[in-house]
């Protein structure tokens, strides 16, 4: 489903992404574990399409098409959603009214009618009560005055009601408590299918208990430096980043 | 200071009858005192620095006398989105400045309008005159205004009779129809809101043209204790127009007035209010928006004086600029030493689309005493990209997120407003306007 190869990316100048290579298939949820800073948003972000992000060298194939020509909305259009670490208020803009339009634009693109009210109202309400959001939300501004674990239920939603082939979750569990995190977890075990993907960008191994992973990834410094089973993310919790930083050096003296 | 501009105007004032003795000649008299002494504003008067209003000077305006019924056709007006809105309200048309003798008034339950002349000057009630709020001082064109009062549109709310009567609401369109020439036309409409009344009022500017002309309305309103308005101004004139709205409000105690202003045609349009919190407790809200784009120039100019205590005042004024308009946006709170306990807040911001669009904001706090709470904000930026780009990344065009973003962005201004079916009409029209 995605192919990403020797992908190399900057932000305002400074190169954080090296060179990483990561092959995504349909049914797979891989985790991307690694250190502050090692570039894991950025990689999230790049593959979204977000502007502030510049794509130097390297490919990205999704669907068999090039990702990386594409506009942002037209990657969402094909079925990629990114699920923000910092989800962003838009004041005056209600949770409905852009899910519905979003949901609609998905529709068009795939060649069908759009939703009605009624049709609109059954998918939501058959996800909020996945989410455990309240309805309120729904009438509000997007995010606007949402606690931070409203804020990510409020991704988890969309992602639902969005329905893409590919979800990418960019540090998902940050700032939720473990109530929320279960919430969170239950909606992408929810979408986890045989024809989808999920890619967790996570910096902490505490959502792997809850969204198990078949292949963990460790990032650091714009490369993916190993990769193993769930084990691995466990061994990352016991004992930390540092020993691969030493095995990466051990294998460089030698 | 007497240009070629304001000798004319001021011949053409001479035009009007002045053997009349009534009281609106008597006003036209110091009207045209004043304008004699004022003339047209200029950029080196503070309050004009950043409104050029010399491509005035370059148009043949002249004085439409005659009062006709106009020989525009009607339905050339119903295309704005707005007036779908309004249709189904009780409206008066005033063409060129004049209401035309032999159009009906429209029947309103607890509105008494009434046409004043210099031949039929009978009052409903000795509020709804004009020339009570009106200052010319340092408003030059509510003194020209007033040199050209000829007709003033008279309005009196009185309270319902019982709870479960409806707000009464009318709507009082300005047209401008210039077949040949390029007119000056200076409506004047009073409004005069009875204790415990109350009144929505949509006041509109707009011209079935392609020629420059000039409109320079002046309101006058005044709402006594515990009287209640909801104003709302739709300036949509013609792209070569000057369109200039004076607007002074009177507020006794309790009184509530709420003002939503839409600045959008025109190539040069200016609304000042002034609004006087004389009784305890009153109220006032200003809201605005302004859209400008090509070189437009939108400005808005407000002055709120609280003079007694315990009165609140609150300001948000929004501008979204394309192109090389300019906005001006200049808010003065003035707080007297007697007005403790004044509650005022102000907000003024814009978005720039354009590189070479550029808003002016100018708020002033004048407090005169310590038991006051006052604020002011004002900010000039751009779309929020986070906001844009997290739209598109669900799938939405870069056109519908910048539409969206950008209705959101304008329509804050009329959230409040209970006339529910004109802001969302509006925010229909932002989405669709800006998602280009």
């Amino acid at each position: 489903m995605l192919t990403i190869t020797d992908l190399k990316a900057s932000v305002a100048g400074n190169d954080i992404l090296k060179g990483v290579n990561l092959s995504v298939n349909e049914g797979d949820v891989h985790a991307i574990m690694g250190p502050n800073g090692s570039g894991k948003s950025t990689l999230a972000n790049v593959l979204a399409g977000h502007p502030a992000y510049t794509v130097t060298s390297g490919t990205a194939t999704y669907k068999g098409e090039n990702l990386l020509d594409k506009e942002p909305h037209l990657r969402a259009r094909e079925g990629l959603f990114l699920a923000f670490q910092h989800p962003v208020e838009i004041p005056g803009v209600t949770n409905a009214y852009f899910l519905k339009n979003a949901l609609n634009a998905l529709r068009e693109h795939n060649g069908e009618e759009p939703v009605d009210a009624v049709e609109f109202r059954t998918i939501l309400e058959e996800n909020i009560r996945i989410v455990g959001i309240d309805n309120a939300l729904l009438k509000r501004p997007v995010n606007e005055g949402f606690s931070g674990g409203e804020k990510k239920r409020n991704e988890i939603l969309q992602l639902l009601v969005l329905n893409p082939a590919l979800a990418i979750l960019d540090e998902t569990d940050s700032g939720l408590d473990i109530d929320a995190l279960k919430i969170v977890a239950s909606g992408v075990n929810h979408f986890r299918a045989d024809d989808r993907a999920v890619v967790v960008v996570t910096h902490y191994q505490r959502l792997l208990n809850y969204i198990e992973p078949d292949f963990v990834h460790v990032l650091m410094d714009g490369r993916i430096v190993k990769s193993g089973d769930r084990m691995l993310a466990q061994e990352l919790e016991a004992r930390g980043y540092d020993w691969i930083r030493d095995e990466l050096s051990e294998g460089d003296a030698a | 200071m007497t240009q070629e501009l304001e000798m004319r105007f001021i011949e053409q004032s001479h035009q009007l009858d002045t053997s009349a003795t009534s009281p609106l000649s008597a006003l036209r008299a110091k009207g045209l005192k004043s304008f004699r002494e004022q003339g047209f504003p200029n950029s080196r008067m503070e309050e004009w620095r950043t409104t050029d209003i010399n491509p005035i000077r370059n148009v043949n305006l002249s004085y439409l006398h005659k009062i006709d019924s106009p020989q525009c056709d009607q339905h050339a007006l119903t295309g704005a989105w707005w007036r779908a809105v309004l249709k189904d309200l009780p409206t008066v048309t005033s063409w060129n400045g004049h209401v035309a003798a032999n159009s009906k008034h429209p029947d309103v339950p607890c509105v008494d309008m009434r046409i004043l002349t210099d031949n039929d000057h009978t009052p409903a009630t000795p509020g709804a005159v004009p020339g009570r709020v009106a200052e010319l001082d340092e408003y030059p064109f509510a003194a020209l205004n007033t040199a050209f009062l000829e007709q003033a549109i008279c309005v009196t709310a009185a309270a319902v009779a019982d709870d479960g009567e409806t707000q009464p609401a009318l709507h009082v369109a300005h047209c401008v129809s210039a077949t040949d020439g390029n007119p000056h036309v200076h409506p004047r409409l009073v409004i005069h809101v009875q204790p415990n009344a109350s009144l929505r009022l949509i006041e509109s500017t707009c011209g079935v043209t392609d020629q420059p002309y000039l409109v320079n309305t002046v309101t006058e309103i005044v709402l006594e204790e515990g009287a209640s308005l909801e104003h709302i101004r739709i300036q949509d004139d013609a792209p070569g127009a000057f369109s200039f709205g004076n607007i002074y409000v009177r507020q006794e105690a309790n009184a509530r007035y709420v003002s939503f202003a839409l600045n959008m045609g025109a190539a040069i349009a200016r609304n000042e209010f002034l609004v006087d919190l004389k009784g305890e407790h009153a109220e006032c809200v200003l809201n605005g928006l302004y859209t400008g784009s090509r070189s437009q120039l939108l400005d808005t100019h407000s002055i709120i004086r609280h003079s007694v205590p315990h009165c609140t005042s609150s300001e948000l004024y929004k501008g979204i600029m394309d192109g090389d308009s300019r906005g001006v946006f200049r808010g003065l709170i003035h707080v007297l030493p007697h007005a403790i306990k004044t509650s005022a807040y102000q907000t003024s911001r814009a978005l720039l689309l354009s590189k070479t669009a550029k808003v002016h904001a100018k708020p002033q706090l004048l407090i005169f005493n310590d038991d006051v709470k006052c604020s002011h904000g004002a900010t000039v930026g751009g779309l929020d990209l986070d906001a844009f780009f997290f739209l598109q990344s669900r799938g939405l065009s870069p056109s519908r997120a910048r539409g969206i973003l950008t209705a959101a962005f304008g329509g804050e201004p009329f959230r409040e407003l209970e006339f529910s079916e004109l802001t969302s009409a509006l925010t229909d029209r932002l989405r669709e306007q800006y998602a280009e």
